[in-house]
């Protein structure tokens, strides 16, 4: 814990600013995600039904998770964008691609098994806000995602974020 | 300690903030809302096509070959079904024509506008508050609904035929197509795009 940490800070000290550039990627990633997810409700409802995770009766589960998720994306994001509540962001979002990325996988796989489609051809649509998606692709994205999370969780850089420039502006 | 005590404080302000911004937009928004209370997925019922009427509408038809007598058996999801041949001759039919045999598109509006069944009218099953009137307008007056959604694994044309039953709709009246839009432009039949209603 204590070398990944270490390498973490020297992340952090580099003169780029990699944790803004991760805030901003992640950040913007789940907006986009989260922004086209309320936009398209209904059809987000309908993607997490095919999960078959919830009950579809009583509905008020089902239901909930497709109003709340998508404003959680996207307050998340924000956080991250802004800098503001950085490691509650990340981790939510981290909590999100640990329960979605396994249940994606055995979406596929049940496709795989029902039909024989070769794993690696297996598209549909995930409810992940982008549209149809190679499956294999969207899992390496997704693990992606998942270390970024990590990385902001752990990065303890608050170089660019909202609180740090009015700090600098109040002095 | 006190950042782990910090990162959970976050992550429920996080939690709490999304939750009432959630519900007060989707109380506000018009399309698109979500009604907590719905069951949008009901069991579909199978096995009971219990109605008097044939399973073909009584319409003349003109089709020298029965494709469904090649097809390997259909699914009974509780209604009459019409092939493709069949939902051709009603459409041809002057009565489609003055809606007494009524196209009912059961898809949202992106692909109704897109593209849908000239003369069809759209009732979205997830939507089903904004299109009521209109529907039912139609719907009390036909003799023959034809309900019909994408076509392949869509379900929403058999939501939309357990709506209209469940509305008052004699079940004798309504017939699922469901080879859908797919199979209507795959054969290149008439469509219409936008709004014609």
């Amino acid at each position: 814990m204590s070398d990944s940490k270490s390498n973490f800070r020297r992340l952090d000290e580099f003169e780029i600013p990699f944790p803004f550039i991760v805030r901003l990627f992640l950040g913007g990633h789940f907006v986009y995600m989260g922004v086209n997810k309320i936009i398209g409700s209904i059809e987000f409802l309908k993607q997490i039904n095919l999960y078959e995770m919830l009950p579809s009766d009583p509905p008020h589960f089902l239901n909930a998770t497709a109003i709340v998720l998508p404003w959680m994306e996207v307050l998340c994001g924000m956080a991250l964008i802004l800098g503001v509540w950085i490691r509650g962001g990340a981790t939510q979002i981290a909590i999100l691609l640990c329960v979605f990325t396994p249940a994606i996988f055995l979406r596929a796989l049940a496709i795989h098994n029902a039909d024989g489609t070769p794993f690696l051809d297996i598209e549909f649509d995930c409810g992940c806000g982008g549209g149809p998606v190679i499956i294999w692709k969207k899992l390496l994205s997704n693990t992606g995602l998942f270390l970024l999370a990590w990385f902001a969780l752990f990065s303890q850089s608050r170089r660019l974020t909202v609180a740090k420039l009015l700090q600098d502006r109040a002095k | 300690m006190h950042v782990v005590i910090r990162t959970i404080a976050e992550f429920i302000s996080i939690s709490i903030l999304a939750l009432i911004l959630a519900f007060a937009a989707n109380a506000v928004r018009t399309k698109g809302s979500i009604d907590l209370y719905k069951v949008y997925f009901p069991p579909i019922r199978s096995g009971e096509t219990a109605v008097e009427e044939p399973t073909r509408p009584s319409v003349p038809i003109s089709v020298k070959e029965d494709p469904s007598e090649k097809d390997p058996p259909k699914k009974d999801f509780g209604f009459q079904t019409v092939t493709l041949e069949q939902a051709v001759e009603i459409h041809n039919d002057p009565m489609a024509e003055i809606k007494v045999y009524l196209f009912v598109d059961a898809r949202d509006d992106k692909h109704y506008e897109a593209g849908h069944i000239s003369g069809a009218i759209q009732a979205d099953h997830y939507q089903l508050d904004l299109y009521l009137d209109n529907l039912m307008q139609y719907a009390e007056a036909a003799e023959k609904i034809i309900v019909y959604c994408n076509g392949g694994n869509c379900e929403d044309s058999i939501y939309m035929c357990q709506d209209l039953e469940g509305m008052g709709i004699a079940k004798k009246k309504i017939y699922l197509f469901d080879g859908g839009w797919e199979a209507w432009t795959k054969n290149n039949m008439p469509i219409e795009t936008g709004r014609s209603e």
